[in-house]
C-alpha cells in the first residue's frame, strides 16, 4: 500500500470522532451499570453479538484459533434484552453486588463501509473486581464492530469479540464486553 | 568403545512397575472415618472443600484410580487428531493413532520432561520433543532420536515410549481413561449408568456429536461443589435461579419440580435427577420435536428402556463419579419464544483445592436438522457456560466453599447440613415401582444422591 492509498483510506475526522465517542459512551454506561441505558441507546435491533471460543494451535494453523462454531456468547437483540431484564431483577446474583468495572477502549480503527455504516475495531481491557477483595480479573481482547446510523445516532449492529484468552480467567461473563 | 557408566558394571536401567497410592497418615484416617459417620447423620465437615493435604490424597486415590472422562469420540474423528486433556491436574494428549485406536499419552518427554505437544488441538502422526528432538509416534511409541547411531546404539526404544493411560475406552461416545492398571472395565465402573446413557445418548445409531470447542473458564471454588450440584441438587433452582422465573424464561412449575423430578442413586457414587414431564403433542421423547424424534429408532434399547421413554421420562442432570456431569433441559433464549431442548456435558477439573476449571461441551443429534441444532446450541450457551444466565449465578454460590473449608473456626464449629429428606424430615421416600435400575426417590426434596456421592468419595480415599 502506498502512502497515498493510506491517506485516501483514512476516515474523515468527524466519522472517526463520532465512532470513538460512541465506544466511550457505551463503556461509560456499562461501567456505571446503566444496563437499560446501554440496551436502549447503543444496540441496533438487528444486533449480532458473538464471542468465539479460542483454542491454542500451532502457528501454521493460526487462523483456526477462533472457532467458527463454538461461542462463549452468541446473542441477538432479543437475547440481550433477556440478559438486561435479568440484571434488573433482585436475584441476578452474579452481578449483585455489581462488579467494579473499568473498560479501557483503545487502538480504535474506523473504516467507512457505506453512507451510514462503519467498521470499527478497538482493543478492550476490562478490569473487573467484586466484593471486599483486592483481587481482580482482566478480560482483554479486540472487538470488531459494525455500527449503523439509525435516527441520527450510531447503534451497534454487530460485534465480534476476539479474546486473548483460551481459558477465561473470570468466574462468569456477567459483564458485557 | 566402552560405556561411561558412573560405576563400572552398572546395567542400563529399565522401568519398574507402577506404584500404588501412598499410605494415609493417621490423622487423615481419623478425619475420613469421621466424614463417613457424619454422613450417616446427614452432616459433612467444611474441610472437604479446601484442604491441600486432602486434595493431594484425591489426586492420588481418586484421579489415578477412577475412570475419568477425557473427551467425546466426535472430537477426534480422524487418525492423528489430538487434543490436550486432563486427568486430575495432569496434562495428557488424547489422540487417535494411525491404527485408529484412541490413546491417552502423558505429555512429558521421557528424556527430561519437556512437553512434546503444546497446541491444544491438531493432527499429527508424531510428536517431536523440542528440547533434544526425541520423536514419538502418535501411539506413544518411541520412534527415534538425533544422532541415534552414535548416541543410543544399545538403546531399547520399546522401553522409552511416552507414559500412557493403561486403559482407554468409550461408552455411547464418551471417552474415559483410567490410570490404574488393575482397574475394572469401563462398563463395570459405569455399572447401571450405562442403562441411562443408552436412553440419553443412544436413541439412534448416529448418536450425538460435540459442537464447536468446549467452553473453559476458571471458577474460584472446589471441584466437588459442581459434582455435588449436578448429582442431585434440584432444590437450589427455586432460590438461586429465581431471576429466570421472574423474567419468564423458566416456568415456575419446572423450578418447583411439581411432581416431576426425583432422584436415582446408583452404585459407585453416580446419581441422576430424573424428570417425569408429560410432553404436549407433537413433542416426543424428552421434549424433542417431530423433526428430531422421528429420527430416533430406539434399536439399541431394551423393553424397559423404551418403557422409560414412553412414560415421558427424561434426565435433567447427572454426575458420573468423580467429575463428569450432564444436563438436558428445555430452554428459551427469550420469554415467549418456544423452548428448545439442549444437551450438555460438563466437567469439574481440579486446579488445587480452591479452584477448578469448568469445561462445558454442547452435544447435538447428528440426525437432527441444522436449524434445530443451531437453536439448541444457542439455548444451551445462553443458559450454561460462562455467559449462561443460569450458570453465572451458580459460580457465585460455589465460591463459598474454599473460604469456609480453610477456616479454623468453621472446621471446629461447623458441619454442613445434608439431612434433607432423611427419615422423618419430609415426604421424601424410596419408590418401589421403578422400571430402571437404581434407588429411586419419590420427590426431589432430599439429598440421597449427594450423600451417596460423598460416601463414595470417602470410601475411595480410605480404600486399602
Ligand atoms: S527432553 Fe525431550 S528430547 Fe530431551
Ligand atoms: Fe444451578
Amino acid at each position: 500500500m502506498t502512502v497515498e492509498q493510506v491517506i485516501t483510506a483514512l476516515p474523515s475526522v468527524e466519522l472517526e470522532r463520532s465512532c470513538i465517542q460512541f465506544l466511550y459512551r457505551e463503556a461509560e454506561l456499562l461501567d456505571n451499570t446503566d444496563y437499560s441505558g446501554w440496551f436502549e441507546t447503543c444496540l441496533s435491533e438487528g444486533l449480532e453479538y458473538r464471542i468465539p471460543i479460542r483454542t491454542t494451535r500451532v502457528r501454521t494453523s493460526r487462523d483456526a484459533e477462533f472457532s467458527t462454531t463454538g461461542f462463549h456468547m452468541t446473542d441477538t437483540y432479543g437475547t440481550m434484552r433477556t440478559r438486561v431484564n435479568r440484571l434488573l431483577t433482585e436475584h441476578a446474583w452474579a452481578e449483585d453486588p455489581p462488579s467494579r468495572t473499568r473498560r479501557v477502549v483503545t487502538n480504535v480503527r474506523v473504516r467507512e463501509l457505506g453512507p451510514d455504516t462503519a467498521e470499527v475495531k478497538s482493543y478492550l481491557t476490562l478490569y473487573r473486581s467484586q466484593g471486599d477483595t483486592t483481587e481482580y480479573d482482566l478480560i482483554v481482547g479486540e472487538r470488531q464492530d459494525v455500527l449503523g446510523m439509525e435516527d441520527g445516532a450510531w447503534r451497534l449492529r454487530s460485534r465480534l469479540v476476539l479474546l486473548d484468552h483460551t481459558i477465561l480467567g473470570t468466574a462468569n461473563l456477567g459483564v458485557f464486553l | 568403545m566402552t560405556e561411561l557408566n558412573e560405576k563400572p558394571g552398572t546395567r542400563v536401567g529399565r522401568h519398574t512397575g507402577t506404584v500404588g497410592p501412598g499410605p494415609l497418615n493417621g490423622s487423615m484416617q481419623t478425619f475420613l472415618s469421621e466424614v463417613q459417620s457424619d454422613l450417616v447423620q446427614g452432616m459433612l465437615s467444611p474441610r472437604v472443600l479446601n484442604d491441600p493435604e486432602l486434595h493431594q490424597v484425591e489426586l492420588d486415590r481418586i484421579f489415578t484410580k477412577c475412570w475419568v472422562f477425557v473427551g467425546h469420540v466426535s472430537e477426534i474423528p480422524n487418525n492423528g487428531d489430538y487434543l490436550l486433556r486432563y486427568v486430575g491436574e495432569d496434562q495428557f494428549i488424547l489422540v487417535r493413532d494411525e491404527q485408529g485406536e484412541i490413546q491417552l499419552l502423558f505429555n512429558s518427554c521421557m528424556h527430561r520432561g519437556s512437553p512434546v505437544c503444546r497446541a491444544e488441538k491438531g493432527n499429527s502422526s508424531h510428536f517431536r520433543c523440542p528440547y533434544h528432538g526425541w520423536i514419538y509416534k502418535n501411539s506413544g511409541d518411541w520412534n527415534g532420536a538425533p544422532q541415534r547411531a552414535r548416541a543410543y546404539r544399545k538403546f531399547d526404544g520399546a522401553d522409552w515410549g511416552l507414559r500412557k493411560a493403561p486403559h482407554v475406552d468409550s461408552y455411547q461416545g464418551l471417552i474415559f481413561a483410567c490410570l490404574d492398571p488393575d482397574a475394572v472395565s469401563l462398563r463395570e465402573y459405569l455399572g447401571d449408568m450405562c442403562w441411562y446413557l443408552d436412553v440419553l445418548l443412544g436413541l439412534n445409531e448416529q448418536g450425538m456429536t460435540t459442537v464447536g470447542d468446549p467452553h473453559r473458564w476458571a471458577v474460584p471454588s472446589n471441584w466437588k461443589s459442581g459434582a455435588d450440584n449436578f448429582v442431585g441438587d434440584a432444590y437450589h433452582v427455586i432460590a438461586l435461579h429465581q431471576s429466570l422465573e421472574e423474567i419468564g424464561v423458566l416456568g415456575g412449575d419446572v423450578a418447583r419440580g411439581v411432581g416431576s423430578n426425583f432422584h436415582v442413586a446408583l452404585d459407585g457414587g453416580h446419581g441422576l435427577i430424573v424428570t417425569h414431564m408429560p410432553m404436549p403433542e407433537p413433542l416426543g421423547y424428552m421434549g424433542f420435536p417431530p423433526e428430531v424424534h422421528s429420527t430416533f429408532d430406539l434399536k439399541g434399547l431394551d423393553a424397559d428402556q423404551r418403557a422409560f421413554l414412553d412414560a415421558d421420562h427424561g434426565v435433567v442432570g447427572f454426575t458420573i463419579f468423580p467429575n463428569l456431569s450432564f444436563f438436558r433441559s428445555f430452554g428459551a433464549t427469550e420469554p415467549g419464544k418456544p423452548p428448545t431442548t439442549f444437551t450438555l456435558l460438563r466437567q469439574w477439573q481440579p486446579k488445587g483445592p480452591e479452584n477448578f476449571e469448568l469445561w462445558n461441551w454442547s452435544l447435538e443429534w447428528k440426525s437432527a436438522p441444522k436449524e434445530f441444532n443451531d437453536a439448541a446450541y444457542r439455548a444451551g450457551v445462553s443458559s450454561f457456560g460462562p455467559s449462561g444466565i443460569f450458570e453465572q449465578d451458580d459460580t457465585v454460590a460455589w465460591a463459598g466453599g474454599p473460604p469456609t473449608g480453610r477456616s479454623v473456626f468453621a472446621r471446629k464449629t461447623m458441619k454442613f447440613n445434608y439431612q434433607m429428606g432423611m427419615e422423618g424430615m419430609g415426604d421424601y421416600a424410596i419408590r418401589e415401582d421403578w422400571i430402571g435400575p437404581g434407588t429411586v426417590s419419590t420427590t426431589p426434596w432430599g439429598e440421597m444422591n449427594q450423600r451417596r456421592w460423598w460416601h463414595q468419595w470417602a470410601d475411595r480415599l480410605m480404600a486399602q
